[in-house]
Parts: structure tokens; C-alpha cells; sequence
């Protein structure tokens, strides 16, 4: 009860929200500030809460965590946008890792098109592969192409193969490639005399 | 066209049959080393052993012990498909049939993909029919999210016997693919001249994958032909593993003779185990990125982190780390407070936390260092000069 009702008064009033007492109160206020603007914008707010609490752990400046904010929520609004009002906040993150990543706002509208809800994890995916190096374009060639079919637990596995690969030394955009292959369904000029023991 | 031989009185010699397929098996593993030593090549070696009920059309029904291995290799800009069928007839005379492909492609320009290929292939029954061919393909690929099509110019020679008797080979086809959930539908188009030879063929090919079991079916129809035959025909066949490396696979049909590779029309039944052949033992590294610790040094230790799903949204953080007092890690899920990990009895940290699907992001902290990004997560450059790591929770 005490928790419940603890919780809905930090709904009704963010600025209540004890973990903002970890910046200090000019940066605690301007912080705020850009929370409530982006609530009332429609996005998510933790992400942005949990980006000012980042910058407390590591001593930032106040002026840092405030830009920090202000350009996360600015990667939100955007992601948004191309994801459309429905994306959920984890929707919304993993489209923001996938931009700072190197992905057009292009893609994840084609990505949300291509898939059914959610596509955080193909986001994610996405963001992680380009982070390993893997050429933007070439990341997002190849989860366009799994994305309308393959669960979330096959992404999460094409990822981990393509980082095997690259780990022991293929150039990331050729192990994409080739686990791409190796994960979509082949069709190949040979197929028709596939069958075993065809005479 | 020649036709061949009715396979006569069952006489198997299984022995011989065992050697050839031996052979065959040691070759295939040489090519399956080989082609991995890419280290970005996919390879993938399988080898199919059963038996085959089949009566060509005009012949009577016979029975044959079959051994069918295949090769697939894909590189960045590069595949080849080797395949190869061994038929060992009741009338103990013998079937060999074998062909390669090999293709080159370029990486897809605004899904927009050329390949070239080239094919050899021959056949042979008993020590008096040989076929060969050797075609050489062009290929312009557009692919779509859901499939794609292809347009496909072949032209190269045919031949039975000598290659004073080759004949041209000149074809063009038309290919359409499109994915939906667990099924691929293939639809075909083309044409045929091989010597004076014609035909045209449509085809549809519907694959399948439900659980473990995989099906294809091939429709098609020759409705067009001056000296190759008409008719309908139709293949089916399904594969179920039940062993890491083994199928079953159930295969059947009629099929149309094939004047460029010089097989006659027929139907056959065939049951077979597939045997997929392992790789070679290939390390696979951990991707431990270097931490320098509180104490520096001039060889900074490295870290790992493992991060295992539990039941009821509880993840289980594993870090292996060089010796040190005190482990802590921050991120998303702990609001961005220190966590400390604890110590195992095996001598890694470790830690379980409420977490949510998705990408989270983590730093680590050894004995008060700096905050840095453990090894085995993906680093990102963050917000405040620093690098944060990203792993995903599936």
C-alpha cells in the first residue's frame, strides 16, 4: 500500500522522484524540466532520468548531464517518428541505440513496416551489429531481410554468429553476409536435383 | 535422347557400394576443410544414404541403394554447391551423377545484386551412357524484403559421349521468391534450346519449415516442347531430425527428362538418412575487450561478462576477471547504482537482477577504478567521454 501509494505520487509529480536527489538542485531542476516537456511530448521518461542518474555515478557536470538529456530526448522525439506513436519506451530505446548507431530514420520505419511489433529486439540487434563494426547499411540490409520472419530468439543468434565471426577475423560487413545466408532460405540452382537418392 | 538400360535381376553388391560412399565421404570432409579456412565462409557438408524405388518412363520398376553427398560453401563473394548421386541398380549396374556449381556475386547495391556462375556436371549409367554439360549463367538479383526475383541467361554445351557430339545449350528463366512466416514459394519461368531441342517449363517450388520438419514441394509443367515431352509432374519431399546430425528424409515424385543434363523422365520413391558432416573443430574465442584496473600496470587484465536469462525476469550476470577485491557494476537496471558482485566458489563474480528484455547498458568498476565497459558487451561511445557497454537480454 505504502508503495503503491508512494509510486503514484512520483507519477503525479516526477520532481517528487527521489532518485533526482543525486544531482544537485540546479541541474536536478533543468533536468526535470526537460522530463516533463518530453512526458508531455508522449515519450518515455526513464530512459532520460536513467541518462541524468548516468551522468551522477560519474560525476559529470551539470551542464553535461543537461545536454546529455536534451540530446537524448531529442533522439526519442526522432525515433518516434519513425516508429510511429505506438512504439513502446523500449521500442523507442532500442531505436535510439540503432540511430546513435549509424541507422537512418529510413530504417526503422522500414523495420517497423517489415515487422510485427515489437521490434525492439531487432533494433537492438541492429545497434548491436553496427557497433561491432558491421557498415550501417550493410546491418540494415540484413535485418530487413530476417526481420518479417525471424523471432526474436533467431536475431539474437545471427548476432551472436556474425560477432563469433568477426571475433575470429572476418570483416564484419562479410560475416553479416554470410550468416545472412546462412539464415535465410536458400534457393539454389541445384535445388531441383536435391532430393536424395533421385535417380 | 538416349534412353537407359532396364535395371535387371536384384543383384546388389553392397560392399562396393559402402567403398564408393566412403570415398565419397573423405572427399567431401577434404572440400568441407578446405572451404572453412575462410573464416567468414559459411560451409555446410551433408551426406544422404537409403534407397530408391524408380521407374523410368518405358521401363519397369526397379530398385537402387543411393548415395547422395552435397557441399554448400558461401563466402562474401562467392558460393559453391557440389552434388553428387550414386545409384547401385538391383541389376547391379551402376548410376553416377555429380555436378558443380560456382558463383560469383556482388554485394547488394540498393537491393539490386549481379551474379555469375558457372556449371559442370556429368552423368553416367553402367559403361555405356555418359552424359556432360558445362553451362556457364548470368544472374541479375533484385531483392525485396520478402524475396525477391531474378532473371537468369545460360548458355554453354551439352554432350553425350565425345565432345565432338556437344550440342548448345541456350536458356533463359524468370524467378520469383517470396517469404511468408515459415513458408518460401518459388515461382519459375523459362525457356530451353539444347541443340535442336526446345521446351519451355513453369514451375512452382513451396518450402516449409514447421518445428523441426521441413517440406518442399515442386509443381510444374512442360507446355511447351518440340522433342523433350509434355506432361505434369510433381516432387514432395520432408526431413525430420531426430539426432544433432541426422534426418530422415522422405523423398518422391515424377520429374521430366532433362535434355541438358541427359536424364530421362521417371518417378521414383526414395528413403534416405542424412548424415551432416561436422566441421572442423573451429575455436571459438571469447571477446574479452582490456580493462585496465585500479591499479593499472603495463598489461591490464581482461574481463568477460555473461549474461544468462532466468525464470521470472531475473538475469544472471557472470563476470571472469583477474584477482581483485571489490567488483561493482552499474546501468539501466540498477537506476545507475554501484551493485556489488559476489564471488564464486569458481572464481568468477557474479550477480541476479530484475531485468527486461531488451538492450540494456552497463559499466564495471574494479577495486574503485574507472568506470569502463566489460569485455563480451558491445562498446558504445557514451555520453560523458566514456565508453558504456550494451548487451541484450532475448
Amino acid at each position: 500500500m505504502i508503495l503503491t501509494a508512494l509510486l503514484l505520487v512520483i507519477a503525479q509529480n516526477p520532481a517528487q522522484d527521489p532518485r533526482y536527489e543525486r544531482l544537485d538542485p540546479d541541474t536536478r531542476g533543468r533536468v526535470v524540466a526537460i522530463v516533463d516537456s518530453a512526458r508531455a511530448a508522449g515519450l518515455p521518461s526513464e530512459p532520460l532520468v536513467h541518462r541524468a542518474l548516468e551522468g551522477a555515478l560519474k560525476h559529470a557536470t551539470g551542464e553535461r548531464i543537461v545536454a546529455a538529456v536534451r540530446r537524448l530526448a531529442g533522439d526519442l522525439s526522432t525515433a518516434r517518428d519513425a516508429l510511429g506513436s505506438k512504439a513502446t519506451p523500449a521500442e523507442l530505446e532500442a531505436g535510439v541505440a540503432a540511430l546513435r548507431a549509424g541507422a537512418t530514420p529510413a530504417v526503422l520505419t522500414r523495420m517497423r513496416d517489415v515487422r510485427r511489433p515489437p521490434v525492439t529486439m531487432a533494433l537492438a540487434v541492429l545497434a548491436d551489429l553496427v557497433a561491432s563494426g558491421v557498415p550501417a547499411d550493410s546491418a540494415a540490409a540484413a535485418l530487413l531481410v530476417l526481420a518479417p520472419t525471424a523471432r526474436d530468439a533467431d536475431l539474437v543468434e545471427f548476432r551472436r554468429a556474425v560477432e563469433r565471426d568477426i571475433a575470429l577475423g572476418a570483416p564484419p560487413a562479410a560475416a553479416t553476409s554470410g550468416q545472412l545466408d546462412v539464415a535465410s532460405v536458400r534457393v539454389d540452382a541445384n535445388a531441383r536435383n536435391a532430393r536424395p537418392g533421385k535417380p | 535422347m538416349r534412353t537407359r538400360a532396364t535395371p535387371g535381376p536384384a543383384n546388389p553388391e553392397l560392399a562396393d557400394c559402402a567403398r564408393w560412399g566412403t570415398s565419397l565421404l573423405v572427399v567431401t570432409y577434404l572440400m568441407l576443410f578446405l572451404a572453412t579456412r575462410p573464416i567468414h565462409a559459411q560451409a555446410r557438408a551433408t551426406i544422404d544414404m537409403g534407397a530408391s524405388l524408380v521407374r523410368y518412363d518405358g521401363f519397369l520398376l526397379s530398385s537402387a541403394v543411393t548415395v547422395t553427398p552435397t557441399l554448400e560453401w558461401y563466402g562474401r563473394h562467392a558460393a559453391v554447391n557440389a552434388r553428387g548421386t550414386y545409384l547401385r541398380f538391383e541389376s547391379s549396374n551402376r548410376s553416377v551423377q555429380g555436378s558443380v556449381v560456382g558463383s560469383l556475386f556482388t554485394q547488394p547495391a540498393n537491393n539490386w545484386r549481379l551474379e555469375a556462375s558457372a556449371t559442370t556436371g556429368g552423368s553416367s549409367y553402367a559403361d555405356f551412357a555418359s552424359f556432360w554439360h558445362l553451362l556457364g549463367e548470368f544472374r541479375v538479383r533484385h531483392d525485396t524484403d520478402r524475396g525477391g526475383i531474378w532473371m537468369t541467361a545460360t548458355a554453354g554445351r551439352t554432350a553425350f559421349g565425345s565432345s565432338e557430339e556437344a550440342r548448345r545449350v541456350v536458356a533463359a528463366s524468370v524467378t520469383a521468391l517470396h517469404r511468408r512466416s515459415a513458408l518460401a514459394l518459388l515461382l519459375s519461368a523459362g525457356r530451353a534450346f539444347v541443340g535442336d531441342t526446345q521446351y519451355s517449363d513453369i514451375g512452382m517450388t513451396a518450402r516449409g519449415q514447421y518445428g523441426k520438419i521441413v517440406l518442399e514441394t515442386i509443381l510444374g509443367a512442360r507446355v511447351w516442347s518440340q522433342g523433350a515431352g509434355h506432361g505434369v509432374y510433381g516432387e514432395a519431399s520432408g526431413s525430420l531430425p531426430f539426432a544433432d546430425r541426422w534426418a530422415f528424409v522422405l523423398s518422391g515424385g515424377r520429374y521430366p527428362s532433362d535434355p541438358i543434363r541427359g536424364s530421362i523422365a521417371g518417378r521414383y520413391f526414395s528413403a534416405a538418412l542424412r548424415f551432416r558432416i561436422p566441421s572442423p573443430a573451429r575455436p571459438v574465442p571469447s571477446v574479452p575487450t582490456r580493462h585496465t584496473g585500479a591499479n593499472g600496470g603495463d598489461d591490464p587484465p581482461s574481463t568477460t561478462l555473461t549474461v544468462v536469462p532466468e525464470s521470472s525476469g531475473q538475469t544472471r550476470l557472470v563476470l571472469r576477471a583477474p584477482p581483485a577485491t571489490l567488483l561493482e557494476i552499474a546501468g539501466d537496471f540498477t537506476d545507475w547504482q554501484p551493485v556489488s558482485m559476489s564471488r564464486t566458489a569458481a572464481g568468477s563474480w557474479e550477480v541476479v537482477l530484475p531485468m527486461a528484455k531488451g538492450v540494456h547498458q552497463i559499466n564495471l568498476r574494479i577495486d574503485g577504478g574507472p568506470w569502463t565497459a566489460p569485455g563480451g558487451t558491445t562498446r558504445l561511445a557514451g555520453d560523458y567521454g566514456d565508453a558504456v557497454g550494451t548487451f541484450i537480454v532475448p
